[in-house]
């Protein structure tokens, strides 16, 4: 079962907040743009006048300079869901530290969210996605041991469209992160992933004979040297590059944590992708 | 080399077990990892579909079979030298009093065996064991079991063939229990004739002669006092030989010349009038030469008398019929009431005062009418022991009596027993002898005889004063006495308590001579015993000569594993484990 420190992620939530739109002023509605036209103040686009259309969206700016009649539509204001999606499958739990690490962000995340006020979600998903209500997300998330593989390739009930969606995982599947972004985020506002992983899962320093034991099943016998050292890397590398191609265009792609270097360390890594924001 | 233990060989079937853990174990460390699908690891099939990979030479897999080799080596105990080989042997020596035989060279029987054995033993080894077992009717060891060789043979000297007859079984019962166990022994006897009851596991070593002799087998002297009956053995032609009976002091009283049929056992009295009658033991021995002279003398007591000694009530006098029966008994007293002390009687008649000790005999008439026998007698009571009352007007009787007690009946109880524990030989017989016709019938003399009969057969004292080695003596003991003393012909004390008739059975007399007994620190009785035995004269199947058809000499191994054996293996064992666990650690850590 994992352990953090309460203590940083309270401190941390203290200067952090969820990242939002920087075009948004302010109340409406909802707190965040959506992405049809609305009646927030954000231009959104224009459209040509049709009979029947409120004259006064006409832009006569445009109709001065050109003698055409558009329309200027606004961004709508929505109030989206988050969800968070955890991925509780053995491989997080490769080390004590990384199930740690993880659970830490998951819980960093939750708490900006509940400050923030927004409607967020957990899944727990381990051999099955199992909803977490509000109010019990520390303590699963206290209790949850990783184990079990297929997880977040389940079917989830009751997903929010156009949710705000926040992968928490190592993204190590053999079927790589297309196939696993294209499920989680069918219907996803955005989607992002927050990729925990350990030193030697990034780049392994074996050598000799080995019998490696996959914690979610499998196992092979090889002699590792650097020929294997560099395929390995090279492999990786593809993975990677599978999972930020997936994430393209869904929000702010994939943020990789590393867990030996520390949770400070993470934090800058999610404010400098935009996950979250300081809290001025 | 030899192995003290074969089956520690079976520890090396470990080594097989080894080899085949070491083809299947994994040869390398396992590591957990969560990125399996990142490495290429080429997919090799086996063709064969197993697992078994090609056995490393490791340095865990020679660890662990040399200290399965060191295990074996210690369970099976192999002994370098042949010369920790040894046998265990258990010789039986027959103790029987034959074996004082003098042979014609003049040795004894027991002198030859000791030579024998000498001679056999001079090719044991050092490491050979002896066990040396005396026979007798309880076999006895003459040396500590397993003992050296030469140890065990100086115990020799200690062997007495003084011994009446017995069966040498109980000596190869002895022998059996101490075998080591799984271990092979041998098994030896020593004695001068065939045994027929010998195992057939037992070598022998014969050492007797069939020589011509004659001997006497069986001496009694009964209480009759009629004469002294001796019996005789003779194993050749017929031969005359002088019988000398002498005093205790030697003094020759009497000759007699005796007469020993060819190859037969004979049988001659010595008249007890030629035995003065203060001669309270007698040496009975056959003059001349003889090869076997344990069996030409032997010594008889004097039985002591044991007369009855009867009073009858004077009123009762009066009727003849009760004198006259008694009267006519062999070895009966009869004590004038008037001048002699009738308390010391052994049975009253008539009414009287009970006295500890005295059995009674009551007169009375009763009141039932007369019968005619003959009458229901009660089975087996020795009053009533070839009792026939076919015809005996019997007038008188008593009604109403307890039937246990009734020994005689008709219409009425004729005659019961009155005894009680504390008080024996009580009897109360109804009958009007005026009336009755049973004082004129041979029914009361011998009712009478059974009378002084059972009385005899308890009174104080032996049963016998001469009898042979082995057999049991029967003594019964003075009214309220209880413990004996018997003190044997060596000194040696025993105690003896009586039962609760009296009677004392003494067993265990195996040494012939003169026995004492005392009651409270007082000389009571003596008695003799003597050797003599026809199965111990008969030396037809007497013989000489050796059967060692049954010594294997195959010998089994000394277990006496010097501490530096037992550390050595044990030590070897643990430092291979230790190194074969360093090693497998190492192989895994790699």
């Amino acid at each position: 079962m994992p352990t953090w420190n309460h203590r940083s992620v309270a401190e941390a939530a203290t200067r952090l907040r969820l990242a939002v739109d920087p075009r948004r002023q302010r109340q409406g509605n909802g707190y965040r743009l959506g992405s049809g036209a609305g009646n927030s103040l954000e231009f959104h686009d224009y459209r040509s006048y049709v009979s029947g259309d409120d004259p006064r969206l006409i832009d006569w700016g445009v109709y001065a300079r050109s003698d055409q009649l558009v329309l200027r539509r606004h961004r709508q204001e929505i109030s989206p869901r988050l969800e968070v999606f955890y991925d509780a499958s053995a491989s997080m739990a490769l080390t004590a530290e990384k199930e740690s690490f993880a659970a830490t962000l998951c819980a960093l995340i939750l708490s900006l969210a509940q400050q923030d006020g927004t409607r967020a979600s957990l899944w727990l998903c381990d051999n099955y996605a199992k909803p977490i209500r509000s109010g019990q997300w520390i303590p699963a998330l206290q209790q949850q041991q990783s184990s079990g593989t297929a997880g977040l390739l389940s079917t989830f009930s009751e997903l929010g469209h156009g949710s705000e969606r926040i992968l928490i995982t190592d993204g190590l599947y053999s079927q790589g992160g297309p196939a696993l972004v294209k499920h989680i985020g069918h219907g996803a506002g955005t989607l992002c992933c927050i990729q925990v992983l350990t030193q030697s899962e990034i780049q392994p320093q074996y050598s000799g004979g080995k019998r490696l034991e996959d914690v979610e099943g499998g196992f092979r016998e090889i002699v590792i040297d650097d020929r294997m050292l560099d395929r390995y890397q090279q492999r990786f590398s593809r993975h990677q590059a599978a999972w930020q191609e997936a994430l393209r265009g869904r929000g702010v792609g994939l943020i990789t944590c590393v867990v030996e270097e520390g949770f400070q360390t993470a934090l800058k890594n999610l404010l400098k992708a935009g996950v979250v924001s300081n809290a001025q | 080399m030899i192995l003290g233990n074969p089956w520690g060989l079976l520890a090396l079937l470990g080594i097989p077990l080894v080899i085949f853990i070491h083809l299947f174990r994994r040869r390398f460390a396992p590591l957990p990892v969560s990125t399996l699908f990142l490495w290429d690891i080429p997919d090799i099939t086996k063709h064969s579909g197993t697992r078994r990979e090609k056995l490393r030479k490791s340095t865990s897999l020679f660890a662990e079979i040399l200290a399965l080799c060191a295990i074996a080596w210690y369970l099976s105990d192999p002994h370098l030298s042949q010369t920790q080989q040894a046998r265990h042997i258990l010789i039986v020596l027959d103790s029987r009093v034959s074996m004082q035989a003098e042979h014609q060279d003049g040795t004894s029987s027991r002198e030859q065996i000791i030579n024998a054995l000498h001679q056999y033993c001079a090719g044991l080894t050092e490491h050979d064991r002896l066990t040396l077992i005396s026979s007798g009717k309880q076999a006895r060891l003459l040396n500590n079991t397993a003992e050296p060789a030469a140890k065990a043979l100086a115990h020799l000297s200690t062997w007495r063939c003084n011994q009446a007859w017995h069966e040498l079984s109980s000596a190869y019962d002895l022998a059996h229990k101490l075998v080591r166990e799984n271990k092979q022994n041998e098994y030896l006897v020593c004695t001068d004739r065939i045994d027929r009851n010998k195992p057939d596991h037992f070598s022998a070593l014969y050492r007797g002669e069939p020589t011509v002799h004659t001997g006497l087998t069986h001496i009694s002297w009964p209480h009759s006092n009629s004469a002294i009956y001796l019996h005789g053995i003779n194993s050749s032609d017929e031969r005359k030989r002088t019988l000398l009976i002498q005093k205790k002091n030697g003094q020759i009283i009497a000759r007699m010349p005796v007469f020993f049929p060819t190859h037969s056992r004979c049988s001659f009295q010595i008249p007890l009038d030629a035995i003065p009658k203060d001669c309270a033991e007698i040496h009975c021995r056959l003059d001349g030469p003889d090869p076997l002279t344990y069996d030409d003398s032997v010594s008889a007591l004097r039985p002591e008398a044991r007369t009855i000694r009867i009073a009858i009530d004077p009123t009762l006098r009066t009727l003849q019929a009760v004198e006259q029966g008694f009267a006519c008994q062999d070895d009966v007293l009869l004590l004038d009431s008037v001048t002699e002390d009738t308390q010391a009687a052994d049975i009253f008649i008539g009414d009287a005062p009970i006295n500890e000790g005295t059995w009674n005999l009551r007169l009375q008439s009763g009141s039932a009418d007369a019968c005619i026998g003959p009458f229901l007698q009660r089975h087996g009571h020795p009053l009533v022991r070839d009792i026939d009352c076919t015809g005996v007007l019997w007038a008188g009787g008593q009604q109403g009596v307890n039937a246990n007690s009734i020994i005689i009946s008709g219409n009425s109880t004729l005659l019961r027993d009155v005894s009680s524990r504390q008080n024996k030989g009580q009897f109360e017989l109804y009958c009007d002898l005026k009336r009755s016709t049973l004082s004129s019938h041979p029914a009361w003399p011998s009712l009478c005889s059974n009378i002084v009969s059972a009385r005899r057969a308890t009174l104080a004292g032996l049963h016998t004063h001469t009898l042979p080695c082995g057999e049991e003596l029967f003594t019964h003991l003075p009214y309220g006495e209880q413990d004996i003393t018997l003190i044997a012909p060596d000194g040696s004390r025993s105690q003896f308590r009586a039962n609760a008739l009296g009677e004392i059975h003494i067993d265990g007399l195996e040494q012939s001579g003169l026995w004492n007994i005392e009651i409270e620190g007082q000389a009571w009785r003596s008695f003799t015993t003597h050797h003599l035995d026809p199965r111990l004269s008969d030396v037809s199947n007497c013989i000489t000569k050796d059967d060692l058809s049954a010594m294997q000499a195959v010998s089994t191994v000394e277990r006496h594993r010097s501490p530096l054996e037992h550390l050595l293996p044990c030590l070897l064992a643990a430092v291979c484990a230790a190194a074969a666990w360093g090693a497998y650690s190492r192989e895994q850590r790699s």
